[in-house]
């Protein structure tokens, strides 16, 4: 075998080496594509239609169908949202009941957390995923498409309580002794559990799917120390999933069955206690806000490098800081509980440990905006949505460290200063990067452009609407104003504060609102996305807007941190373009490679279309609606069928059958 | 000629179609079950410390004057079978690389065994405790009933994957030198094994304490 004969372009901080014009396909892909395109066309095509709609295991559109679903659900609870604001834009408003009002809060946290920020992210994931690393679809391409029907249909679930009068009413925390029986009876609580039980069976799986994709499925080259970090981040997030979901199903299965099966778990009269159910339930939801924030900064991570112009600065701390915000994270659930009563030590020891972990997310910070000191700085939509969370996430991860002081959190615990807080880091967080993420893979997407100016409208609405919403909440906190109020009388002085609020939230309301239609405008009548619009670093602008089923037509060998800038990763692509180790047209396949190094291990054989998974989550449905109704003898029976439609799963395997 | 530093890419330049003569490594659903039993344990974790949680949170006796403390015989057998299956499965996983079936199919049959058994003397063992302490009695009751009822549905599910695997065998469709199915399930079946020492030690052992 010949050496390598491409000559090498070194990557030197400060220049970026074009391997291509950012114009049409790129030279190398269109060269794979000639050999092998046709082929794996054949091979990797799925279904039309309906039935290819219900039996499709193929990531780019599972991941799609996350991103839209996971939007459609933040519209939902986004007009929860408003009517809330509405309601408090003026002292003593009769527009809600606070029954309604209540009904409302509740279920605008635990959709925003549970059924949009999360599975947004697993969305970005897996689409991109796969893409970035090298691969071909994700590890269990089955298993995909079962998580995402159980999101599906765990969101309508969960959502179907409010026109039935019978959402959630006990906050997105849902504490004991109020969320009991006795004093929350109906099934508004019930839907709480079950929903959540019912999400997290497809959290937990995607989240394992995930991971086994990033550590197994890395294209050639490959090593842990070249791995993009947005896959970083997403693999770290989706360990924490795995970790962090068993308290809050061990408390949600808790608190349904003291609720249907007299339990006394909660009930401290009878040797149970209502702050176990705190220690679980913040157990998980610390780390959740990492689960949401992570992957979040991993596209910032992603955006900042591209329109840079530069690689990312120190990019092995970033790495570093991403594993240990994710570890720490698990240490701190206890700063959300300062005022409950807990001993001394305890309290100091979560709030130094709560103080440990803004170190990490400062490490990155610096990295963001070293590597903005040292590029030339191209602002593309994307881009101000990035620099837009840099100023954001400063600002709420300020006042979060604020908390870590014992007594000042005491005094503003249940205050608004606490929902401005969180709305920074969630929605400045977390909206915010997932905006710049949308603006920024659009193209990989759909294969369509958006319009520039029309993005520095979207922009600034929806950062100045974002303001002007939350940041009049910090001081209607400072001045009392407790959460989760209904009304207020005038005179406390809240009530400019308040106004601000709402006029903010129509604004921000406008700006998302143009923001879809800029968006929906794109794919009507944008331009046709070039393979690499922006010149960007990563694996997955090397294949076509929108990409082929089938991703990479040669499988490359990755030489560098920055594939497409390294001007040797795209040629690997021409240079194995007859070399059937990395084609693979035989067969519905991929490469297996090993953990660390990236090596060839073996071929995997992937699954052929199947509307299984669909069947699945359709019993899994059934079963937790029987759930619901008390009928567990009928929830029983379709755990049984259930049983053998997975075992008839397992039994078909891609390895046994092929074909 | 230039220069590559990861191990991978030397390998590479050396051998472009360098694929591997066999397939080397851990499989992706060798992985997917080792995160399988992270997020399980993390699960058995979080009920195993609320249990301890609320037996330290009380001042009163433990278990508290109602209920008397849990009876060991039965508990003990049904723990010790369960550890001792993985002995049959330990073999399964051995001759399942081999050529024949035979002996990995009887052993496979036994372990499902020693799990039926462990089912069956939990249910005996519940009929013991029944009357005494309850599901809705007090938080002793619903602990010790929802722990050891989780554990005996975990192992319900693990015989049901020992008993496909069985079936497997049977149809030859693995065995005989495929036996990746049969150690990804073994995996699964030590981990029930830790399980119920874990669960025996907190839910039998530490009243005792």
């Amino acid at each position: 075998m010949p050496p390598t004969t491409q000559p090498t372009q070194p990557t030197t901080p400060d220049a970026r080496p074009r391997t291509s014009s950012l114009r049409g396909v790129l030279a190398e892909r269109a060269s794979a594509e000639a050999a092998v395109g046709e082929k794996l066309d054949e091979l990797w095509e799925e279904e039309p239609g309906l039935i290819g709609f219900i039996t499709t295991v193929n990531h780019k559109r599972i991941g799609r169908r996350y991103l839209v679903t996971a939007s459609f659900f933040f519209v939902l609870a986004g007009v929860n949202a408003l009517i809330m604001r509405t309601q408090l834009g003026s002292p003593d408003n009769k527009l809600v009941d606070p029954e309604l009002y209540n009904q409302l809060f509740s279920l605008h946290g635990t959709a925003m957390i549970f059924f949009f920020a999360t599975p947004m992210n697993s969305g970005f994931g897996n689409f991109v995923v796969p893409l970035m690393i090298g691969t071909r679809d994700m590890a269990f391409p089955r298993l995909n498409a079962l998580s995402y029907w159980i999101f599906l249909f765990s969101g309508l679930f969960m959502f179907s309580s409010l026109p039935l009068g019978l959402a959630p009413d006990g906050g997105w925390f849902a504490y004991v002794p109020l969320t009991g029986d006795k004093y929350l009876p109906g099934l508004n609580l019930d839907f709480y559990t079950l929903g959540l039980l019912f999400l997290a069976v497809s959290s937990t799986v995607g989240a394992i799917n995930l991971i086994v994709t990033i550590i197994k499925m890395r294209a050639p080259g490959m090593s842990l120390n070249r791995v993009p970090l947005f896959v970083w981040a997403i693999l770290v997030q989706s360990f924490m999933l795995v970790f962090a979901l068993p308290p809050l199903d061990t408390a949600n299965a808790m608190l349904f069955m003291d609720r249907r099966f007299g339990t006394r778990f909660f009930v401290p009269s009878d040797g149970g206690d209502a702050i176990l159910w705190q220690h679980l339930f913040w157990l998980f939801g610390h780390p959740d806000v990492y689960i949401i924030v992570l992957p979040a900064m991993g596209m910032i991570s992603s955006v900042i490098p591209t329109f840079s112009g530069r690689p990312i600065l120190a990019y092995p701390f970033v790495v570093l800081a991403t594993i240990a915000t994710g570890i720490i994270s698990f240490g701190v659930w206890v700063h959300h509980m300062f005022a409950v009563g807990l001993s001394d030590v305890s309290l100091s020891f979560f709030a130094a440990a709560t103080l440990t972990i803004s170190l990490p997310a400062g490490i990155q910070m610096f990295a963001w905006l070293g590597t903005l000191w040292r590029g030339r700085i191209v602002l593309s939509t994307a881009m101000l949505y990035a620099v837009g969370f840099l100023v954001a996430f400063t600002l709420g991860g300020v006042t979060g460290v604020m908390f870590a002081v014992v007594p000042f959190d005491q005094q503003v615990t249940d205050s608004y200063f606490v929902v401005a807080h969180f709305h920074y880091v969630l929605f400045g967080g977390a909206v915010l990067p997932i905006l710049a993420g949308l603006f920024y893979w659009w193209p990989k997407i759909t294969g369509r452009m958006t319009n520039a100016r029309a993005g520095l409208w979207s922009f600034g609405l929806v950062f100045g609407g974002f303001n002007l919403t939350f940041f009049p909440m910090h001081i209607a906190g400072l001045l009392g104003m407790p959460r989760r109020i209904y009304t207020y009388q005038p005179g406390l002085g809240w009530t400019v504060w308040n106004v601000l609020s709402t006029v903010g939230a129509f604004v921000l309301a406008a700006g998302l609102l143009l923001t879809l239609g800029l968006f929906v405008h794109s794919l009507v009548r944008g331009e046709r996305a070039p393979d690499d619009p922006w010149g960007a670093n990563t694996l997955e602008w090397a294949t076509g807007s929108p990409p082929k089923d089938y991703n990479f037509p040669v499988i490359p060998t990755v030489h560098s941190g920055n594939p497409l800038w390294d001007g040797r990763t795209l040629p690997s692509m021409v240079e194995h373009r007859h070399d059937p180790g990395r084609t693979l047209t035989e067969e519905h396949k991929t490469l297996r490679t090993s953990e660390l190094d990236s090596r060839v291990e073996a071929v995997m054989t992937m699954p052929e279309e199947t509307a299984l998974p669909l069947l699945v989550a359709v019993l899994l449905t059934s079963m937790f609606v029987a759930l619901l109704v008390s009928a567990y003898v009928a929830a029983g029976i379709i755990a049984g069928f259930m049983a053998v439609a997975v075992t008839w799963w397992l039994w078909h395997r891609p390895e046994v059958e092929p074909g | 000629m230039t220069t590559v530093t990861t191990p991978a890419g030397r390998e590479s330049q050396r051998e472009p179609a360098g694929l591997p003569e066999a397939p080397v490594g851990h499989t992706t659903g060798w992985w997917a079950m080792v995160l399988f039993i992270c997020t399980e344990s993390a699960t058995f974790a979080a009920a195993l410390a609320s249990y301890f949680y609320l037996r330290f949170i009380g001042s009163g006796p433990w278990p508290p004057v109602a209920d008397s403390r849990p009876s060991l015989l039965v508990p003990s057998v049904g723990t010790a079978v369960l550890v001792l299956g993985c002995v049959p499965m330990g073999i399964a996983v051995r001759a399942a690389r081999r050529p024949g079936r035979l002996l990995a199919w009887v052993s496979l049959v036994v372990t499902m065994l020693t799990g039926v058994a462990f089912v069956v003397l939990q249910i005996v063992d519940y009929r013991g405790e029944w009357p005494d302490s309850t599901l809705s009695k007090d938080a002793y009751g619903s602990l010790f009933y929802s722990i050891t009822g989780l554990h005996g549905l975990h192992v319900a599910v693990g015989v049901l994957m020992v008993a496909v695997l069985v079936a497997s065998t049977s149809l030859r469709r693995i065995g005989g030198g495929e036996a990746g199915p049969v150690r990804i399930v073994a995996m699964y079946w030590y981990f029930l094994a830790v399980l119920a020492l874990a669960v025996y030690g907190t839910v039998y052992i530490s009243p005792y304490l």
